[in-house]
């Protein structure tokens, strides 16, 4: 009798956690959906413009940390060099590359070695050389010792000389007006300490010149299951969590922050694997120990294009990763968790982040096992089993399709009709395998967390070509 | 038609990625027997330069692909007894970037919002040293 | 999965139930995808159309406008041919780019077709947002007619509203336009100071007179004549110096940075000494200003000394910003720069090297460099410094 107690209530907890998991998605799109609509109201022509034409905007210091990235470095910071703002520098800090990452660039941009007293604000690893370019003044091309991207972006604080940064990852591609959109919001309000904006998948769309000429969706499931996941992520998840001062992550790929506030709080911390989250949730408990103002923002239309794992083995490393560095980051701030002195971000963000971020995954796993475990011993009810898994599915298209109608709606990206459909067909796909499998991986990096060290994480890259081309598709090697 | 110093006269390029703006420089521009071409991009505004060697470049700052002032030191550097004039035209009403693109090389700098006329008359004046000389 | 606890209680009555959820759930998802779809479509279409009639009007006007043809029949063929909405958009776009007397007739023009008063039909909507852009819109139209509604939306209750009115107003270039825009300012300054400096940086683009005389007027409280200050620092409003000088013993230590930050901004030989002296204020960051702003003015050889001191400054800013200035003052900074590397502060010798590879400098400075390298053997690292500034100086040659 004990026994089936148990069965009952582990039922019991899978369903009211997927009921809580998904009023919460629910109740984001909702607030996603019309803080979008608001901020689509307020934009202007004219906006940007007087970004440019008054001295509204700050200057900004770009850092591109850069491992062993030969194939595509050359072509980044040309595309960089030709973003629109009024005054920038672009850093890119080779950390310790075992390829001729620094050649390739010394040749491309006719670099030269130049002595430079560097103010140490905050410990990296000692640098081999500083270069700067002939051709472009604004460009500095840092040469170090290998140290990580938290050690590389430290080092690039510390060589920038901009009230504002921006990091960047090197295998990204901007568009041309995403720093002023976001340093408009910058201008507009002091308050804010980091701004992140939409990161989208590269992969499946046509790239000219540095630049995204027609935005197309990827073919295949699993990087259309991928692509969604973002669309979703960054529309509804950020938007909602921003609106409530509660947003933790911003994408390592683009974020812009203010670089006194970084220094204030001690830079990059070198022990944890996401070195962006731990960021953004120290610049939190930070301003809020301190009671000064701080905010972190979310803009929803300046976008970074990134390209996505396109094999599975990369892309179940990239999330151990992650969920590992959420982890690890939660755990480190665990003060904050309820914590009313923390305000929204001890109330909102942490009990979010460690119910359905951090815990999410492992609730999902174990309810396919338990599915699974019932079936075995003959206890597994059919038809409700499948009407309940029917209803699971259809409520996360719901909010899957929520995020492509405000995507659609505010935006309008993909221009053929076509794409569209793939990305609803892929909301279906998605569940054939591809949850299941990240749910298992995800629930792994609970173990792994213990174990694994950080280190350089690569993504197999196609190079980004001047001519027209669709982004690789096809498997990574 | 080539001059002596051999680019080609009353050849005018315009790099601007507003198709408005553009096509009302391209209006002002406009004089019989003068080729006047256009560009979106700074790529392609540099492709123009290379091709026909004009004898001026109209130059909006911020155009994509490469910028204004990237193209207006490129375009100063290459083949350097033929290069053109230039004329910066920015939205940037600030005293410092005039400075900025003067430095690098610009001939002469015009504030949006223009005059047209007054727009008409630098232009002329610019194509109208380099006959001189 | 609903097994024994909640099927032994609710049974049938819940299978039903969670059945007709899931196909409702089901339908309504069929429904909105392919509503969606069908939308997309339809309204990619839409879009293509307008671009189109966007584009012939572009074609049709532009040259009209830049040459001063008979704008009266071309916008009148125009509209014939692709609209009033097409029209309008382009005219609106066109007075944006130009200015003087093609500007006024864009505005007489947008008056007649009756798009200036649409707009401010829209204006008066109850919804903030629809106000707020048909408020953007009449700035784009400009004129009288648009201006007498924006000196009344410059009063409105909701500041959004207000700030694009005082933009749009800003925008209209013409005196009392302008001031009806300082005076909304001054009867609310916004609480963002984002919005402030962004009013105080249009101000002095559009009428850098009227921002002088709001400064000087003495209305403004230290933090927001900081702000104004700079904004004519910006578009190098020479009529400001006396002020700024005047600023430079300011109490408010921001006050005495901007002040320094504007005359150096605007070239003002006749205030070095009084700059020099901010080498040697109380706080830091004054003091690194200061040590910057000197670039912009040609500096006598006192005060290429009075840098040479701030050289073993404490703060790092502040020997930095010193090197740089002296390395951008020619022959004469660039000796002393030589000499601190003479002496024996390290940081001073480093920061010397590095602000030195940003100019080009002599043979005689060069040589002297020779000459100091073996001193370095004791310490390598600047040593390494120096032996690099003498390859990069040859690669920028």
């Amino acid at each position: 009798m004990i026994f089936e107690n148990v069965l009952d209530i582990g039922q019991l907890v899978i369903l009211i956690y997927f009921l809580a998991l998904n009023s919460a998605y629910l109740s984001f799109t909702v607030i996603a959906f019309f803080d979008l609509v608001k901020y689509r109201r307020k934009l202007y022509r004219g906006d940007l413009r007087v970004v440019l034409t008054e001295n509204a905007y700050r200057p900004i210091s770009i850092l591109v940390p850069a491992h062993n990235e030969r194939e595509t470095i050359v072509s980044n910071v040309r595309s960089l060099l030709a973003l629109g703002y009024p005054e920038f520098e672009i850093i890119v800090i080779n950390d310790g590359s075992t390829d001729d990452t620094v050649d390739v660039l010394r040749q491309a941009f006719g670099l030269f070695l130049v002595p430079a007293a560097t103010r140490v604000a905050i410990k990296s690893k000692p640098f081999k050389a500083v270069y700067r370019s002939l051709d472009h003044p604004s460009l500095v091309v840092v040469d170090k010792e290998n140290g990580g991207k938290s050690d590389a972006l430290n080092a690039g604080l510390n060589v920038a000389s901009y009230p504002l940064y921006c990091s960047i990852d090197a295998d990204s591609l901007l568009e041309s007006d995403a720093v002023l959109r976001v340093a408009r919001a910058f201008a507009e309000d002091e308050r804010i300490v980091a701004a992140g904006g939409i990161v989208r998948v590269l992969n499946g769309s046509v790239v000219s010149e540095g630049r995204v000429v027609e935005a197309q969706s990827p073919g295949r499931p699993m990087l259309l299951a991928q692509a969604l996941e973002y669309i979703r992520g960054f529309l509804t998840g950020r938007t909602a969590l921003a609106r409530l001062n509660s947003l933790m992550i911003i994408s390592g790929a683009f974020g812009i922050f203010r670089k006194d506030a970084v220094i204030a709080a001690g830079g990059y911390r070198r022990d944890t694997v996401c070195e962006d989250m731990e960021l953004i949730v120290r610049l939190h408990r930070r301003s809020r120990e301190r009671k000064e103002p701080g905010k972190v923002i979310f803009v929803p239309d300046p976008i970074c294009w990134t390209q996505i794992p396109s094999d599975w083995r990369s892309l179940l490393r990239q999330r151990d990763r992650w969920q590992r560095g959420l982890l690890e980051s939660l755990w480190m701030h665990r003060r904050m968790f309820l914590n009313p002195r923390y305000g929204s971000a001890g109330l909102i963000a942490m009990p979010y982040y460690t119910l359905f971020e951090a815990i999410g995954p492992l609730v999902e796993a174990f309810g396919y096992l338990f599915i699974v475990a019932l079936w075995l011993l003959g206890r597994l009810e059919t038809e409700f089993a499948v009407l309940f898994f029917l209803f699971a599915i259809l409520y996360d298209i719901v909010l899957t399709v929520g995020a492509l109608i405000l995507d659609d709606l505010l935006f309008r990206r993909y221009s053929r009709t076509f794409d569209l459909a793939r990305m609803i067909a892929g909301s279906f796909m998605a569940y054939l395998g591809y949850r299941q499998i990240l749910a298992f991986q995800r629930s792994l990096s609970f173990v792994t967390v213990f174990i694994k060290r950080r280190k350089w994480e690569k993504v197999k890259r196609q190079a980004i070509s001047p001519a027209p081309v669709r982004m690789q598709e096809a498997g990574g090697r | 038609m080539k001059n002596g110093n051999g680019s080609q006269k009353n050849c005018i390029v315009i790099a601007e990625d507003d198709d408005l703006t553009g096509e009302l420089i391209e209006a002002v521009a406009a004089r019989p027997g003068r080729q006047v071409l256009r560009a979106n991009d700074g790529e392609a505004a540099l492709r123009l330069i290379r091709e026909h060697q004009p004898q001026l470049v109209v130059l909006d700052l911020f155009i994509p692909i490469r910028g204004g002032m990237e193209v207006l030191r490129l375009a100063r550097k290459e083949g350097d007894p033929k290069r053109p004039r230039v004329l910066v035209l920015s939205a940037q009403g600030q005293l410092g970037t005039e400075e900025e693109a003067r430095r690098s090389g610009a001939d002469d700098f015009l504030a949006k919002p223009f005059i047209p006329g007054e727009l008409a008359a630098r232009i002329d004046r610019l194509l109208g040293k380099e006959a001189v000389q | 999965m609903i097994g024994g606890y909640l099927s032994q209680t609710f049974g049938y009555t819940l299978f039903m139930i969670l059945a007709a959820v899931v196909l409702t759930l089901g339908a309504v998802v069929t429904v909105v995808c392919f509503a969606l779809l069908a939308h997309h479509m339809l309204s990619s279409r839409r879009r293509q159309y307008r671009a189109a009639l966007v584009a012939r009007a572009i074609k049709l006007l532009a040259p009209v406008v830049a040459t001063g043809g008979d704008l009266d029949l071309a916008v009148a063929d125009a509209r014939r041919r692709v609209g009033d909405r097409a029209v309008a958009e382009v005219l609106r776009r066109a007075r944006l780019e130009l200015k003087g007397a093609v500007a006024s007739q864009l505005s007489r023009l947008l008056s007649e077709m009756g798009e200036t008063s649409r707009l401010a039909q829209e204006a008066r909507s109850r919804r903030t947002w629809k106000r707020t852009a048909a408020i953007r819109g009449l700035g784009e139209c400009g004129g009288d007619q648009a201006c007498n509604y924006l000196i009344t939306a410059a009063q409105d209750p909701q500041p959004a509203v207000r700030r694009a009115a005082r933009d749009a107003l800003l925008s209209d270039r013409r005196e009392e336009s302008v001031r009806a825009a300082v005076i909304s300012f001054l009867d609310d300054v916004p609480k963002r100071s984002g919005w402030r400096r962004e009013f105080y940086s249009r101000l002095a683009s559009v009428a850098s007179g009227a921002l002088l005389d709001l400064t000087t007027s003495g209305k403004l409280e230290p933090r927001e004549e900081k702000l104004a200050l700079e904004a004519l620092g910006d578009v190098r409003e020479r009529r400001a110096i006396p002020h700024a000088r005047a600023r430079l013993s300011a109490e408010d230590a921001e006050l005495r940075a901007t002040a320094v930050r504007v005359l150096g901004k605007l070239g003002d030989i006749e205030s070095e000494q009084s700059m020099v002296r901010l080498l040697d204020d109380p706080e830091s960051f004054v003091r690194s200003t200061a040590a910057r702003a000197i670039e912009a003015i040609p500096a006598q050889a006192s005060t290429l000394d009075a840098l040479g001191k701030r050289l073993t400054d404490p703060v790092w800013w502040v020997r930095a910003n010193a090197a740089h200035t002296l390395a951008h003052k020619g022959e004469d900074g660039a000796q002393i720069l030589v000499e601190i590397m003479e002496g024996s502060d390290r940081y001073a010798q480093q920061i010397s090297i590095s602000a030195l590879t940003h100019v080009n400098f002599s043979r005689a400075i060069q040589e002297r460099l020779e000459q100091l390298l073996p001193r370095f053997s004791s310490d390598p690292e600047t040593g390494a410094m120096l032996a690099l500034l003498r390859t990069a100086q040859g690669a920028a040659q």
